[in-house]
């Protein structure tokens, strides 16, 4: 299957909506695996604005934040800091297995608690180390239908 | 050189005591004078040596045991490492080599000296605008211009090495090594295996052999578009920027069809590779036709892949509006020199200067300084990769020193990726003979059972970022005793400070501009593009 065979949105079986979806970045420490997968999703053979995902550069304006990597203890205030900035509804969505449960670096000391403000707002996990950007995309665009 | 190198050789051998070797290009001496090793840092910093790594390691439950330190160096003309041992009873009993080579700091973690609180700080960071990983830039700043920038990345901590000696044992700690960097997975995971095989004493498969320069070089590839795609991004050049990005994924897919996954996870392991089961054999003809059915037709082989970069990278190249912004920057050879920058950082600092004359040039580049598995067997290779060091085209320079600067990166990248794809052309002429249904990895298991108990090696590569070293120990049940990981990023990083810092500038800049026109001072809007012009793994340098 090509990438643009891929992402017929009648292949990935989901409607096209009229809304739209802001997501912001916050990398919690990953190895970069996941950022780059994530912004393969701006390249015009995926070009995720026609499906009205946009990146957006301030948690101001976000409608959700993808979360990467394990959340290590020293992030995890910059990151609640950041929700805090988010408008409601609050939600993240966790890229990787990393953000999910730590991945391979579960149950480590580099896997902080997470407070319940983030865990609260997690509303969907895209598995895969990293996940394949049309794997991201469809999560994405299922947040938005929602 | 290599005279002055045997010199030194016979110093060690007179000031300390000789040590087993594992490798033959590795040489091991203990020495027990404090004075003794300042004086040989000394002579090895005389005679152009540089550091490739420093590795302390507390050995006290050993025989006879006490805390150590073991300092690697190298010399650009010879395919030697000279290895200087410092043994102590205290752990905070070690001469200090920084005096000898400045480049020993990014091994130490501490922060700088705190900038002058009166002046005008600006701080980035940890999140960034944009797909970028955590850290932080402090700016001192005066109006629009940097002063002098600090960097913090204690965010990503991940514990790395310490989770090897934990979590994972010999065998099977590829995993991890392929997410300390993720873009850099297969440099890393290739270092970590030959550090094992090393251990072993294995030899890899030859097809093995092949396919891992195969997949280097692919990353290389991906990579340095990756690169020239955000470095036209930053300057607006938005037609070149996006058809850049379709060529990048075409790469990514490519990988995924080659070897099972888009960043080249989970192909190397001890002994050799794995490859999925749907990949009978790689030759010029599935990659040709694989390019072709990805690009729906648009590519059809890597010469007409190659043909489509350049006509978007010499476009960049060329463009007045590009030349004029990339002009920043500027890593001086003297900086490069003293902080041990390496990969594309160092060698785009490494234009001839008039006062250089007919000196030869340095060259940091693992797979011609150390040649090892494609590029030692193969010399056409290694001829290839010379002819990359280009002298920069008189009509582009605007004045002769002007090198080291973003636009130099640039056009080296542009010559590494034409390298690159000569290289695979040629490594996929020769696996197009090869027997992909022999086991493509050797058994490493029984060999590192009979390997000493705390023996230790060294693994390297040559990744897109520069070299990647892993120094591996072995313990008593034969797991890890300590690895010790060391990514370009550690030493690059502060070569990008000393291409922002204004106190670094090259003392040529001064003289002859006036302050408000001086293209080497840096304004706040400028660093990302110098930053994405050096383009530093910040997980790899945390670790
Ligand atoms: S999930 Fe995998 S690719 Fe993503 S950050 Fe973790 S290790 Fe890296």
């Amino acid at each position: 299957m090509t990438t643009q065979q891929k992402l017929h949105t009648r292949d990935l079986g989901i409607q096209p909506t009229n809304q739209s979806l802001f997501y912001l970045h916050f990398d919690c420490g990953s190895c970069n695996g996941c950022e780059l997968e994530l912004a393969s999703l701006t390249s015009p053979l995926y070009d995720v604005e026609r499906f009205g995902l946009d990146l957006v550069v301030t948690p101001y304006h976000a409608d959700v934040i993808a979360l990467t990597g394990v959340c290590t203890p020293e992030l995890v205030e910059p990151m609640q800091r950041t929700l805090e900035a988010m408008p409601d509804p609050k939600r993240i969505i966790t890229i990787g297995d990393c953000a999910h449960d730590g991945g391979i670096f579960k149950g480590t000391d580099c896997v902080a608690k997470r407070p319940l403000a983030i865990k609260d707002a997690i509303a969907a996990h895209v598995p895969g180390c990293p996940p394949p950007p049309h794997v991201i995309i469809t999560a994405l665009l299922k947040l938005e239908s929602k | 050189m290599t005279t002055d190198w045997n010199a030194i050789l016979a110093d060690c051998q007179e000031k300390g005591d000789v040590r087993y070797r594992r490798e033959s290009n590795q040489t091991h001496f203990i020495i027990h004078d404090r004075d003794d090793l300042l004086a040989l840092c000394k002579s090895l910093r005389e005679i152009g040596a540089y550091l490739v790594t420093v590795v302390a390691n507390d050995e006290r439950e050993l025989v006879n045991g006490s805390y150590k330190r073991y300092h690697y160096f190298s010399h650009p003309t010879a395919d030697q490492f000279l290895i200087l041992e410092w043994q102590s009873d205290r752990a905070d009993d070690f001469p200090s080599i920084q005096k000898q080579f400045p480049a020993v700091a990014a091994f130490v973690n501490k922060s700088d000296a705190a900038i002058n609180e009166s002046s005008q700080m600006m701080i980035v960071g940890p999140n960034h605008a944009g797909i970028i990983e955590s850290g932080q830039f402090r700016f001192q700043i005066m109006g629009e211009q940097i002063n002098q920038v600090q960097f913090r990345f204690g965010w990503k901590k991940r514990n790395i090495e310490k989770l090897f000696t934990t979590n994972f044992t010999l065998l099977d700690g590829w995993q991890l090594a392929e997410k300390v960097v993720g873009d850099s997975a297969f440099a890393h995971s290739l270092a970590y295996c030959r550090a094992v095989e090393s251990l072993a004493g294995v030899d890899v498969p030859e097809t093995a052999v092949y396919l891992r320069g195969l997949f280097l070089e692919l990353e290389r590839l991906y990579n340095h578009i990756r690169n020239y795609k955000a470095l036209a991004n930053d300057v607006a050049a938005h037609q070149i920027s996006t058809e850049l990005s379709v060529l990048w994924q075409y790469l990514m897919e490519l990988n995924e069809r080659l070897s099972g996954h888009r960043l080249l996870f989970g192909v190397n392991r001890p002994g050799g590779v794995t490859l999925p089961d749907a990949v009978k054999n790689i030759s010029h003809d599935s990659v040709n036709r694989a390019l072709s059915e990805i690009s729906v037709g648009r590519v059809n082989s890597l010469p007409a892949f190659l043909d489509q970069f350049l006509k978007f990278g010499d476009k960049l190249l060329n463009s007045a509006s590009y030349q004029e912004r990339a002009s920043i920057g500027i890593l001086t050879k003297a900086n490069a020199v003293r902080l041990g920058a390496r990969g594309v950082t160092a060698r785009a600092s490494n234009w001839k200067t008039k006062e250089d004359g007919d000196a030869v040039l340095i060259r940091f580049d693992f797979r011609l300084n150390h040649p090892y598995g494609v590029y030692k067997t193969d010399a056409a290779l290694r001829d290839k990769i010379l002819t990359t060091e280009p002298e920069l085209p008189e009509q582009r320079l605007r004045s002769h020193e002007m090198r080291g600067d973003v636009y130099a990166r640039t056009h080296l990248r542009l010559l590494e990726i034409r390298t690159s794809v000569a290289i695979i052309q040629s490594l996929l002429t020769h696996l197009e003979t090869m027997m992909f249904d022999t086991p493509l990895h050797a058994p490493v298991e029984r060999a590192l059972q009979r390997t000493p108990n705390f023996e230790f090696a060294l693994g390297y590569a040559e990744g897109w970022r520069g070299d990647v070293v892993y120094w591996l120990m072995k313990d008593r049940f034969g797991q890890i005793y300590r690895c010790q990981v060391r990514d370009p990023s550690r030493f690059n990083w502060a070569a990008l400070k000393a291409a922002v810092d204004r106190h670094q500038l090259p003392p040529i800049y001064i003289k002859q501009y006036p302050k408000t026109q001086n293209p080497a001072i840096i304004i706040q809007p400028d660093f990302p593009l110098v930053n994405q012009s050096f383009n530093l793994s910040y997980a790899g340098y945390v670790l």
